[in-house]
């Protein structure tokens, strides 16, 4: 039973090593050499401009709680996506039901303004 | 492929209820974009029309047996009964809204939405045959009254109360599921009529069964939460106290109802062949409500908290008619719960329209002379405490005599010791109100404003309910017996 | 080699007993609200190893439904608690204590 995670301890041992090579083999082989530009968090990309504990504006949250809501529900449509054919015409009424629900929501938080962005 | 979709048992009829309670709420949600700000009572109109809908779509389904959607709903005399209950309630609590959410200045009409959700949340869960069913009634429940207990956004104490309530209402709802997953490994099944099956057959030996065991426990957790039951009530006082007082007038009678609904069919009629298992837990949590209940409430001087622990103690009284598993048992509860809907929202309602008349402070002290300023008010509230304690001849005696009859049928000696002691500790601070409202008023000049019709007849109606059903209290025994009558 | 189903339900178990006393031992309300969603996250791990286990789709359902709850429930969650942010309101649970006896 225990002999079964064998190969697992191997591989692990294997990760731990090669960890090791790869942090510690190149500045040994290539020395070290110090300046500003190397202790940039991105040495050859776009230069952050501020912190990144930034406060956002509360629009973000918004809008990613309604992509979520709306987002999960998605998750009912797949068991029915798959059984469409065998469920027939019957499906496809309580499907448009579920989604004329969704569909009501949808136009209520359009009509608070929710959606709109930065106003 | 074809599914056969017939074996499934879809029947809208048996739902009906629920649905019009739902459809309503869409309706309101899309006047809610319509109609102006200023015209906003008008929501209150159609959600009260859409529940008269609802009553009638009930009505038919009494006395009927309808098991649909696979064993997970069940339309019978148990879940009318809750559902005319619920649907009073309700219909009570929007009509004295207009003028609390006016004073307050909160007359949105996403108030009668929610409390729509939370109702037809609370109708799915007094229904609800199958651990699928009960999981999403209660959440229904719980989410929308989350939003509620927040309802004051701008109010830090309605904001605290909301984040409490959510974060320890999720807690529970882990244990809850939980439970329901292990029983589902347990027994195999998520309907109630599956897991009854299990339990009553002879080779399984549910009452050694481990897993199953646990499941239970983390089950009742979840359910004794809801239900705000001893050792699991932290959260109630401080929810009571920081939500809009209107929104604690719903939650205190309704949730409790719907709980209690949902332990009658969970422990009386699935696990009745280990009784011996769940008697103790459940006593257990039935005395310490008694007591945590009844003693705290004595030293609170803010009249909602005061409530809060009242209504501790009342759930209490409640999970002992549980306690014997028998259907004469469970109609004594019924009945009480019945009583202790008339009375608690009546209580909570007086509050409710005191906040609405201009004062705010909860605290007892700014009771004093209630009677002087406002007697109609003041005496309805009395019989309510009377009601409360259980003195005759208020419906509040009989809820109690029939579970200590209960009990005595049933030879349960303990739980019926503390229950009486703590009935007589419990007028203490009933009485108390009584006698505070009765006081010599302080010189404070109170802005007053008229009470109007709706919250009057409400009130008028709920006074007259607690009195009259304390002389003639048979009726709604005979139907509480008769619904009393679980079958699987 | 199948992983046997005891190891799910452990593991399951062991997550659920992390969120629980997270949501005991932590203070800030959102990490309090994640330990909330890691408990719901370990019972559908439970679902859907019990209905693999039964060969019966109930658990898979039941899965299904507590996502989308738990979806709904982290929305108003989330409402709530920037609602409380807003305030002004220092992030700890334990100094929510407006109304003590």
């Amino acid at each position: 039973m225990l002999s079964d995670y064998f190969p697992l301890l191997i591989f692990l041992i294997a990760v731990f090593v090669f960890g090791l090579i790869a942090l510690y083999l190149p500045p040994w082989l290539a020395g070290h050499l110090d300046s500003a530009a190397k202790d940039l968090p991105y040495e050859s990309g776009i230069v952050p401009r501020t912190g990144a504990r930034r406060r956002f504006a509360i629009s973000f949250y918004l809008t990613a709680m309604l992509f979520i809501i709306f987002d999960i529900e998605a998750i009912f449509i797949y068991p029915w996506a798959v059984n469409v054919k065998g469920l027939g015409w019957f499906g496809v009424a309580e499907m448009a039901v579920f989604v004329a629900v969704l569909l009501v929501a949808l136009i209520y938080v359009w009509r608070k303004g929710a959606l709109e962005w930065g106003s | 492929m074809t599914i056969n979709i017939s074996g499934i048992g879809i029947d809208y009829g048996a739902i009906l209820p629920e649905l019009v309670v739902a459809g309503t709420a869409i309706v309101v949600l899309f006047l809610e974009l319509v109609v102006p700000p200023d015209r906003r009572r008008w929501l209150a109109a159609v959600t009260v029309i859409g529940l008269l809908g609802a009553l009638v779509a009930t009505i038919p389904l009494w006395g009927q047996n309808r098991s649909a959607f696979g064993d997970t709903v069940i339309a019978d005399s148990l879940a009318v009964f809750f559902n005319v209950l619920l649907i009073a309630i309700t219909i009570a609590t929007v009509a004295i809204s207009p003028r609390y959410l006016h004073a307050l200045d909160l007359d949105y009409g996403e108030y009668y939405i929610l409390i729509l959700g939370a109702t037809a949340g609370m109708m799915l869960l007094a229904a609800a045959t199958s651990l699928m069913t009960i999981f999403l009634g209660i959440e229904l429940l719980s989410i929308s009254l989350y939003v509620l207990s927040g309802f004051a956004r701008t109010t830090l104490r309605s904001q605290e109360s909301a984040l409490k309530y959510l974060l320890l209402g999720g807690f529970a709802t882990g244990f809850l599921l939980y439970g329901m997953a292990l029983i589902y490994g347990a027994t195999g099944s998520t309907t109630l009529r599956g897991i009854a099956a299990f339990t009553t057959a002879a080779s399984s030996n549910a009452a050694g069964n481990v897993l199953l065991l646990l499941g239970i426990g983390f089950l009742s957790v979840g359910l004794a939460f809801k239900a705000s039951a001893a050792p699991f009530h932290m959260w109630t006082p401080d929810v009571y106290e920081g939500a809009p007082t209107i929104v604690t007038t719903f939650m205190s009678v309704a949730t409790k109802s719907a709980a209690f609904a949902a332990v009658g069919r969970v422990f009386i009629a699935t696990f009745p062949s280990i009784s011996s298992r769940w008697y103790f837990p459940l006593a257990l949590i039935a005395i310490f409500s008694l007591f945590i209940g009844n003693l705290v409430a004595i030293t609170q001087d803010n009249i909602k908290r005061m409530l809060a622990y009242s209504g501790i103690a009342h759930a209490g009284y409640i999970l002992l008619g549980v306690l014997p598993g028998t259907a004469q048992a469970f109609s004594a509860t019924l009945f009480y719960i019945a009583a202790y809907s008339v009375m608690n929202f009546g209580a909570f309602a007086v509050v409710t329209a005191v906040a609405a008349g201009g004062e705010q402070n909860a605290d007892l002290s700014h009771w004093r002379g209630l009677f002087y300023r406002r007697p109609f008010l003041a005496t309805v509230m009395t019989i309510f405490m009377l009601s409360l304690a259980g003195i005759p001849p208020t419906v509040g005696f009989f809820a109690k005599l029939f579970v200590f009859q209960a009990l005595v049928n049933a030879q349960i000696w303990a739980p019926l010791i503390v229950a009486v002691i703590m009935t007589i500790v419990s007028f203490y601070y009933y009485l108390r109100v009584i006698v505070i409202m009765l006081a010599a008023p302080d010189e404070v000049a109170v802005e007053k404003r008229p009470l109007g019709i709706p919250t009057s007849t409400v009130l008028g109606v709920a006074g007259l309910a607690t009195v009259v059903l304390g002389i003639f209290p048979a009726v709604v025994l005979d139907w509480a017996t008769r619904a009393a009558s679980l079958h699987f | 080699m199948p992983v046997p189903a005891y190891s799910f339900l452990l593991l399951s178990g062991v997550l659920f007993t992390m969120g629980a006393v997270g949501f005991l031992i932590r203070r800030n309300p959102l990490v309090v609200f994640m330990c909330i969603e890691l408990m719901l996250n370990a019972v559908n791990l439970a679902f859907v190893a019990i209905s693999r286990y039964l060969n019966s789709l109930d658990g898979v359902v039941f899965a299904f439904l507590v996502i989308t709850v738990a979806a709904a429930e982290v929305v108003v969650g989330i409402a709530i608690i920037v609602q409380v942010y807003r305030a002004g309101r220092p992030m700890d649970v334990d100094d929510l204590d407006l109304m003590k006896e």
